[in-house]
């Protein structure tokens, strides 16, 4: 039986890629995240889901230091990140960022080329030594992310003259140019129509190869969709961590039972 | 857990087909009852009559299967709303076959009509579809109240089934080892007999299927049975 | 068959409605549409006042303004005798002797052209503006060579007869004038006639210094133009910088705090604060308190650079918050630094609202004359035309509208033409300015 698993149990690794233990966060006066525990396990679609306000895109947010940028915003507790404190004085959020890519909710291309949106990471980071190396990478993770066939012709072009579906891959592409080691995406399929977040979500499967991929989103489709394991979120609370199938079909705590199935509660 | 949706048409939906269950394990429980009756007076037109009633059963199955199926892809049901909709979708099959079952018992009633009653065989038999209607509606209380503690037992309770099933099996081995005439009758009766058995071990997979709507979980295979009858000779 | 006999027509029976019908209105739709009706009739009314002031102004400002762009000129000879030319530069005034030299030669050119006249020709160079001996002297220092040739020259005529050709002059005036009567009068008529006087286009008015007050035929906005420029050089050079600086900072990396509000809210303060403030400011701090020079468009610059200083930190900070913070977002995603985010991505976007900003805070500067008034920008200052950068900072200048005020306030009506003749200049610079800020904004801004 064991050689008939499914697809999407398929989980080829048990490593922690991250580690987060009595997680904080505060904004001001509010406490927005509360005593979250949760290991993120390498090459792995990791789903958060909760109501609006939960925390989960806050949390999302601190797995690469995004908060540092919003100035009420702090954090305590521990996130390692292959047993590094990332929260540790020594560590530059600059180089953080870079080994945990993000995509966010709206595709945000650079308002440059395509192929300057995919070049500017590896530029700035000088992973290529010459033109050709950065050409090279830049194909890379335009084929990464799905997008090489239809942007080749067309690196020149603005990016914003995509469309959102596009966009968002090239967003995709530009995250995984600089080689990170997570990817981190924030509802990325909020804001497109029904075919390109499959396009999307295909690209989100294929990408946990490499990467431990965790993805914020609202719609539970979704999370079941193209995640392996899911967390709840409620009220700034981790309420449960678990395989996506199990989550699903019989979660453990009913805030869980409630939100998925739309029930009030 | 029976917190109401946001989407309230879903929970009319969800209620309109475990109605439809219910109706439909309530005519499987009187198709049981007269054609064991049916059986025991030899009562012709009471077997007609299940025999014609199993028509609206495989109809309601119909039924159910296709509201289940417009639940699932309208709704898109998780975790207990998706249990609801599987279980009532085996139920709604196991219920079918039950209704087969007691369908046939009817249809042996006009053959074993022209023969000979099997001394008190038949009254056994009776008795033991009573006991497996009663097993059913237990099962369909214990489904709709979510009762886990009766689907237990009801599932417990197949034990006795299956041994007065061994009891009748060894009846009928020696009515026709008596008197090889009797053959006939003891064989559709005996048919009959394992029919009833059957419909035991459904409603016992009923039940357990009711604790895996409530628990989310399959219950063990820690049951106690006692279906002998494979290793049984005439020698015994 | 039977149906369709029964039921001719086959339209539906209609249902019976609810409320009206849709196809007339009900009394309070109608009066919400009279309502809407008005408001729209209001507003037309409000923009046709507003256009109908702004052509009359305009339509003022050309009817004043235009004639100051012409000139009525003198064409005559004079035979630079080499003699008369040693006794002028030999007297104590020699413009005098040049004068008479002139007032010669004008009674030589009446009577060649066939004007007979009894005046005198001191009376007769009251037809021309009082520095022709200047001009003449000025050829000759200038070109010694053409001692001893007979030279054409085109004179300034005087402000009263240059009035008179264009109309603003009239001969009923003359009667209580002391210089000029009605014969000279005649005497233009004639030479306009033969085509020794003639109006043209005025080169000198754009180009030229301010004059004296007795001579408005030559005075020109073209020295207090240089002023302006090189005020607004020092405007671009101090106030960009500074401005796009402390936005950048306060807008992407100060933190927020009571101090930065209180910053912010007097930079708003600022913006509204009366330019004059910032002229007394100016005169306190750069001349009493600094001793820079007074007059000078250094000065000026500095003051007006203050002034606009709010404007453009404003408008900058206003263009950076217009960034989408995703961008800055996605910058900072792919593991840019802050200044990096800010400097690769926010900035260019912002750049072309920064720049119609500063353009606009410099057409307002280049309008500003309050500040000037304080610092001494303003008055009879300026005849001379800068030599060399460091005297265009440092030399005692007038700025435009210092200058248009300045004519606006001197008593000769020739003045108040050449007022108007300025503003049309100042307003062509406003306008060119405004309009390059609109090309910029169009051609950089972008979309996402």
């Amino acid at each position: 039986m064991d050689d008939l698993r499914l697809v999407e149990r398929d989980v080829d690794t048990q490593d922690i890629k991250i580690a987060a233990r009595k997680v904080q966060v505060f904004y001001g006066d509010t406490h927005a995240i509360r005593d979250v525990d949760v290991d993120i396990l390498d090459k792995t679609v990791t789903a958060f889901i909760g109501p609006s306000g939960c925390g989960k895109s806050t949390f999302l947010r601190c797995l690469n230091r995004m908060n540092d940028t919003i100035d009420v915003a702090r954090v305590e507790g521990d996130i390692h990140l292959d047993g590094e404190d990332i929260y540790d004085a020594k560590v530059d959020p600059v180089q953080l960022r870079a080994k945990v890519g993000m995509v966010f909710q709206k595709p945000n291309p650079f308002p440059k080329s395509i192929y300057d949106n995919v070049a500017y990471g590896p530029k700035i980071h000088g992973l290529a030594k010459n033109k050709a190396e950065l050409d090279e990478i830049v194909e890379t993770a335009l084929r990464r992310a799905a997008l090489w066939d239809e942007a080749k012709d067309r690196l020149d072009e603005p990016g914003t003259g995509l469309s959102g579906g596009q966009q968002q891959r090239l967003c995709i592409a530009r995250a995984v140019a600089t080689e990170p080691e997570v990817l981190l995406m924030d509802e990325p399929c909020s804001a497109l129509d029904p075919i390109a977040t499959a396009q999307v979500e295909e690209l989100i499967d294929e990408l946990r190869q490499n990467y431990a991929v965790v993805i914020v989103t609202h719609s539970m489709q979704q999370a079941a969709r193209v995640s392996q394991k899911t967390a709840f979120f409620h009220l700034g609370y981790l309420v449960e961590y678990d395989e996506t199938g199990k989550i699903f079909t019989n979660p453990e705590d009913s805030r869980t039972e409630s939100y998925i199935s739309g029930k009030i509660g | 857990m029976n917190d109401p949706h946001i989407t309230s048409a879903f929970d009319r939906d969800l209620e309109a087909i475990q109605a439809l269950v219910m109706k439909m394990g309530g005519l499987v429980e009187v198709a049981i009852l007269d054609g064991a009756k049916s059986l025991e007076t030899r009562d012709v037109e009471l077997a007609r009559k299940v025999e014609a009633g199993d028509k609206a059963i495989d109809g309601l199955e119909m039924r159910i299967n296709e509201e289940a199926t417009r639940a699932i892809a309208l709704r898109g049901p998780v975790a207990e709303d998706l249990r609801v909709i599987l279980t009532v979708l085996k139920l709604a099959a196991s219920l079918e076959r039950v209704g087969d079952y007691a369908k046939n018992m009817a249809k042996r009633t006009s053959v074993l009509a022209e023969l000979g009653s099997i001394q008190g065989t038949e009254s056994a038999l009776r008795r033991m579809a009573r006991e497996v209607q009663l097993m059913l509606k237990d099962m369909l209380d214990a489904y709709i109240q979510r009762d886990v503690t009766l689907a237990q037992d009801v599932r417990n309770r197949d034990l006795d089934v299956d041994q007065m099933y061994n009891a009748l099996f060894r009846e009928f081995l020696t009515f026709m080892m008596e008197d090889p005439r009797n053959i006939t009758a003891c064989m559709h009766l005996h048919f009959i007999a394992k029919n009833v058995e059957r419909m035991g071990d459904l409603v016992t997979n009923m039940a357990e299927q009711v604790i895996y709507l409530v628990t989310g979980e399959m219950p063990e295979e820690g049951r106690a049975k006692d279906d002998r009858t494979p290793y049984m000779t005439a020698l015994d | 068959m039977t149906d369709a006999t029964a039921t001719p027509d086959a339209a539906p029976a209609p249902h019976r409605k609810k409320g009206g019908s849709l196809l007339e209105l009900d009394a309070r739709t109608r009066k919400r549409n009279a309502a809407e009706a008005r408001f729209k009739a209001y507003g037309v009314i409000a923009i046709t006042i507003g256009l109908l002031f702004l052509v009359a102004l305009l339509f003022a400002i050309i009817r004043n303004g235009i004639p100051a762009f012409t000139q009525t000129f003198l064409t005559m000879e004079i035979v630079l005798d080499e003699e008369t030319v040693e006794a002028a530069e030999g007297s104590i005034v020699a413009t005098s002797q040049y004068r008479n030299m002139v007032a010669e030669a004008l009674q030589v050119k009446l009577a060649d052209v066939g004007i007979e006249t009894d005046k005198e020709p001191r009376d007769l160079m009251l037809m021309l503006s009082p520095g022709v001996g200047a001009e003449v002297r000025r050829v000759v220092q200038e070109s010694p060579e053409l001692i001893g040739e007979t030279v054409e020259f085109r004179f300034l005529t005087a402000s009263r007869v240059d009035g008179y050709t264009k109309g603003r002059v009239q001969r009923e005036d003359l009667a209580r004038d002391r210089n000029l009567d009605a014969t000279h009068l005649d005497i233009v008529d004639e030479l306009m006639d033969q085509g020794v006087v003639e109006r043209t286009f005025n080169l000198a008015f754009i180009t030229g210094s301010d004059a004296s007050e007795s001579r408005p035929e030559e005075a020109g906005i073209g020295v207090s133009m240089l002023g302006s420029l090189f005020m607004m050089i020092v405007v671009l050079v101090c106030a960009l910088p500074v401005g796009v600086a402390a936005s950048i900072y306060l807008e992407e990396f100060a933190p927020k705090n009571r101090l930065t509000d209180f910053i912010e809210v007097n930079i708003s303060n600022l913006a509204a604060v009366p330019s004059i403030v910032f002229g007394i400011l100016g005169l306190a701090v750069f001349i009493q308190f600094a001793h820079l020079p007074q007059s000078a468009p250094l000065v000026g610059g500095l003051t007006l650079a203050l002034m606009t200083l709010p404007t453009i930190v404003i408008s900058t900070r206003a263009s950076l918050k217009a960034v989408p913070p995703s961008i800055r977002d996605a910058a900072l995603g792919v593991g840019a630094s802050k200044m990096q985010a800010v400097f690769h991505h926010v900035l260019p976007l912002a750049a072309p609202g920064i720049l119609t900003g500063t353009i606009i805070g410099l057409a307002q500067a280049l309008g500003e004359t309050a500040p000037l008034l304080l610092i001494g920008m303003v008055g009879f200052i300026a005849s001379n035309y800068p030599d060399g950068l460091a005297s265009g900072f440092l030399d005692p200048n007038s700025a435009m509208p210092a200058q248009i005020y300045e004519w606006a306030k001197r008593a000769d009506p020739a003045y108040y033409e050449r007022a108007w003749g300025g503003i049309i200049i100042l307003l062509a610079f406003l306008m060119t300015m405004n309009i390059i800020a609109i090309i910029l904004r169009r051609r950089f801004e972008r979309r996402w």
